[in-house]
């Protein structure tokens, strides 16, 4: 269960990103075109998803259970080991911490409209024994079907 | 899956290096790139490198194999270069001995460091030729004939590979042309010769000040953006200001219209005060932007609002 947190809230975007984290692990990673192709920037303890171009960006949180069924835009599936408890949901501009009871997470993350000026991102975390990496589905900027980088590091 | 060329070129050089040529020695590269700076070799060297150094990534770039880069690459303009330079720094014992704790800091920010302590040791040790020449005598066993200068370059991309990845690397040589290759070899000699200020530093007087960098190797076009604006007048010490960025950055795109696959990046960034209306805008590569917003971000995640910044472009 997430707390201290509003479950919705809006975000300013900057550099085409939003990242989650570990709050131990809070450097943002280093894109490249294979990163920017997946869509997103992944290590161990923190994740980095793209966004196409936009200002701001409303973010829903859930626990337990994914959204996918709302989701028109890209959806992406990652693995986040969260050993502290507290997590980040940050961009470039401004960030929100959270608490989050420590495991290994499945965090699913979409957009539901790929081309808004402000687009709904949906973020959700279910404690999982073998979570994956898993392109649902693609969304704007992205060209592979599969990820296919599973390496980043600290800009 | 099939490798990448420069990937596989850049994977067998690692394993052929000698740990020569690929350990920094923090000592020399303060003195030498004063020296340089004092000799007026500054811009020629710059330049001489960055077009050898992109010769020879072309060719990597074009090549399976580190052994087969064409023999007709020379380097024939840096050579005379480090030679001129070899007589003052011989006289290295003139410069700052110990090396400040600056250049120290620079350190990390190896890629260019390395290529500037070989180029000292090279210049000032005539014993480091022939470790030079003992890593080009097994290169000539296989057939490729490399001048001392090429392994100069060779460890200037196998220090950007170690340190920053290979696809990196890969990106670095595949989109830059010899303009921007020029320019960023200036900076990173300019960023080596000046005192580099640790970001977050504090000055006596209390005031939270600090540098903030954006990689020229990370982000070149983003790192190209900041030095045209800045040169356009656009201020390069600004003023952190995190609660109003998105009603500046709101003003800043006002009617700059998105386009699919590009990112909008402004200058200076709408974090800051000086940003907004009027700020520079250009279209960017999302993977450049992203790099640059994520270095920005982690170098300023522990100042306060109010600190005044200066941005910069680093290696």
């Amino acid at each position: 269960m997430i707390t201290d947190i509003p479950t919705r809230f809006g975000l300013a975007i900057s550099h085409g990103q939003i990242s989650i984290f570990d709050i131990a692990h809070p450097d943002f990673p280093s894109w490249d075109g294979e990163h920017v192709a997946q869509g997103f920037a992944w290590r161990p303890g923190h994740v980095s998803f793209g966004l196409p171009d936009c200002e701001t960006a409303t973010v829903e949180l859930t626990t337990g259970v994914f959204a996918s069924s709302n989701m028109t835009g890209r959806l992406i599936k990652v693995p986040l080991a969260n050993t502290s408890g507290r997590i980040v949901i940050a961009s470039v501009l401004a960030e929100r911490e959270a608490y989050l009871h420590p495991g290994l997470y499945q965090l699913e993350f979409g957009i539901l409209d790929e081309c808004a000026s402000a687009p709904r991102v949906c973020v959700s975390f279910c404690l999982s024994a073998n979570p994956v990496f898993e392109i649902v589905r693609q969304g704007v900027e992205m060209t592979v079907a599969q990820p296919i980088r599973f390496d980043s590091f600290s800009a | 899956m099939s490798v990448n060329p420069t990937d596989l070129a850049i994977r067998q050089m690692q394993d052929r290096k000698p740990a020569q040529l690929s350990a920094p020695q923090p000592e020399l590269i303060g003195p030498a790139v004063l020296l340089l700076r004092r000799s007026g070799l500054l811009d020629s060297l710059a330049q001489g490198l960055a077009a050898e150094h992109v010769r020879l990534a072309q060719a990597l770039s074009q090549s399976s194999d580190v052994g087969s880069v064409p023999p007709t690459i020379t380097t024939g303009r840096i050579a005379p270069l480090l030679e001129r330079s070899a007589s003052a720094a011989a006289n290295v014992n003139s410069a700052p001995s110990a090396p400040a704790a600056n250049d120290r800091a620079a350190l990390p920010r190896a890629g260019f460091a390395g290529a500037m302590t070989a180029a000292a040791e090279y210049a000032s040790n005539r014993g480091h030729e022939a470790l030079l020449s003992r890593d080009l005598q097994h290169l000539r066993g296989q057939g490729v004939s490399l001048d001392p200068t090429q392994a100069l370059d060779r460890a200037i991309l196998e220090e950007y590979s170690r340190s920053r990845g290979p696809s990196e690397l890969r990106r670095l040589v595949s989109g830059m042309d010899a303009d921007e290759a020029t320019l960023i070899a200036k900076q990173r000699l300019e960023v080596f010769a000046a005192p580099a200020s640790p970001s977050g530093s504090v000055p006596e007087d209390g005031r939270c000040a600090a540098v903030v960098g954006v990689s020229a190797g990370l982000s070149p076009l983003t790192a190209k953006h900041m030095i045209d604006a800045q040169s356009q007048g656009h201020p390069a010490d600004v003023t952190l200001d995190r609660s109003g960025a998105a009603q500046r950055r709101a003003l800043a795109l006002a009617g700059v219209e998105r386009r699919i696959g590009m990112d909008r990046d402004e200058y200076p960034p709408a974090t800051f005060i000086e940003g907004g209306a009027g700020a520079s805008i250009r279209y960017i590569p999302p993977g450049d932007n992203r790099s640059a917003g994520a270095q920005i971000r982690n170098q300023m995640r522990n100042l306060p609002d109010g600190c005044a910044v200066r941005l910069n472009v680093v290696p």
